[in-house]
């Protein structure tokens, strides 16, 4: 069943079903057979749903509305009180609806009819920027062109250099401060342990080589002044 | 006719423009009045009217332009594959009710039509045909739709007083 695909005639909206349904059985459109209709709209509904069509909301809500108008039909009317309340017929609305929904029906087709009729007629493209001339540029010469040619191709020349990628560990870096201090007869200032390139990599890396030293008790350090010079001394040697 | 040597400069324009032209821009340009540039259109239409001739011109959009003459389209169709681009049902319902009940909101059209038209209104936009004209006065201030010159041109109109009354719409549902 799932695979088994029929098609059913498909209606732009549940006003068209209707319409089709009344033009089908040639109902008066001011008398319709509510009974008769609802039944063949839900029918058409069920039908829908067996073939696993998406049912649009919009033709359950004029299902709703015709049941609605069915029920009040079959409601025994309550007595009149005022003789001058005229009883409205709960199908009027409908029948509003429907008209003028038929009236913009018969509409769009006298617009397909001025359409086609107008087809027939061709007109030249509009060509309402034909009044902007492209205006060459005057006294080039051929090796005006070479050299343009020229200079663009050099420019699509890369220049270009490998730049190594500058390692230095930690472990590096503590070596490095602990060399210098021995050499410095144990002390010295944080700066002069930059001696590689000097980088911002490389003072990153000092800086992180120093807190490691600290936590393992190899430098002391001393600064005396914010953002002054940071003095390092030779820890105690643990053992 | 002091002016007949201009007939030639008419055509000319018509052809040059392709899109329609007023009659007001043609007495600009010739520097003749109104009555006139109506005067030597109608005498060049006479003139095309002739059956070794292949153009004729229309009155569109309030305007004149030069068109083959409708006769003639199987020719014009062998010329080139004319693309059909047919706007939908639901889009010509649509566009009927915004043609004859502008200016309109998409809530007005969903009530006639049943359904929603939010699609079909953007078809119609991005095809030219009809634009936002304002907003309507009213809760949530709804844009309001109406047709456009293309429109008009596209349905070979002279103005939009051209489209039969809806009342006499009306008049065709006798009530029994």
């Amino acid at each position: 069943m799932d695979d088994y695909k029929i098609i059913l005639e498909t209606f732009e909206g549940p006003m068209a079903l209707l319409m089709h349904l009344i033009d089908k059985n040639q109902l008066d459109i001011y008398d319709i057979p509510i009974a008769e209709v609802t039944e063949q709209y839900l029918a058409y509904i069920r039908a829908m749903e067996e073939f696993n069509i998406d049912i649009a909301s919009e033709f359950l809500v004029l299902a709703a509305t015709l049941l609605q108008i069915k029920s009040r039909m079959l409601l025994p009317k309550p007595p009149v009180a005022d003789e001058l309340v005229e009883e409205v017929d709960p199908r009027q609305e409908l029948v509003e609806r429907l008209l003028e929904y038929r009236r913009f029906k018969h509409a769009a087709g006298l617009l397909e009819d001025l359409l086609r009729e107008r087809e027939k007629l061709v007109s030249r493209p509009s060509s309402t920027d034909f009044g902007t001339k492209l205006i060459l540029p005057e006294g080039l010469r051929l090796d005006d062109l070479i050299e343009a040619f020229a200079a663009v191709w050099e420019s699509a020349v890369e220049d270009f250099a490998f730049i190594a990628r500058e390692e230095i560990s930690v472990q590096d870096k503590m070596q490095d401060i602990l060399y210098l201090l021995g050499k410095n007869n144990g002390k010295m200032e944080f700066k002069h342990s930059f001696i590689r390139s000097g980088s911002r990599t490389e003072m990153v890396t000092a800086f992180l080589a120093l807190l490691e030293l600290i936590r393992l008790k190899r430098v002391k350090i001393r600064q005396d002044v914010n953002f002054g010079p940071i003095y390092l001394t030779l820890g105690e040697v643990v053992q | 006719m002091f002016y007949r040597h201009l007939k030639g400069h008419i055509e000319a324009l018509l052809f040059a423009y392709g899109s329609p032209i007023n009659a007001e821009k043609f007495s600009e340009i010739l520097e003749i009045d109104h009555e006139n540039v109506i005067t030597l259109i109608e005498e060049l239409k006479q003139d095309m009217t002739d059956e070794l001739r292949g153009l004729t011109i229309c009155e569109v959009a309030g305007g004149f332009q030069l068109c083959s003459k409708p006769e003639l389209a199987p020719i014009i169709e062998k010329l080139v594959d004319i693309q059909e681009t047919r706007l939908s049902m639901a889009a010509m319902e649509t566009l009927a009710i915004i043609a004859f009940k502008q200016p309109v909101t998409r809530l007005e059209m969903e009530n006639i039509r049943g359904v929603k038209v939010d699609g079909v209104v953007t078809t119609l936009l991005e095809r030219g045909l009809v634009r936002e004209v304002g907003r309507k006065e009213a809760i949530g201030r709804p844009i309001l739709y109406g047709t456009t010159e293309e429109f008009l041109k596209s349905f070979g109109l002279n103005s939009l007083a051209e489209l039969p009354n809806l009342a006499e719409f009306i008049g065709t549902e006798q009530q029994p």
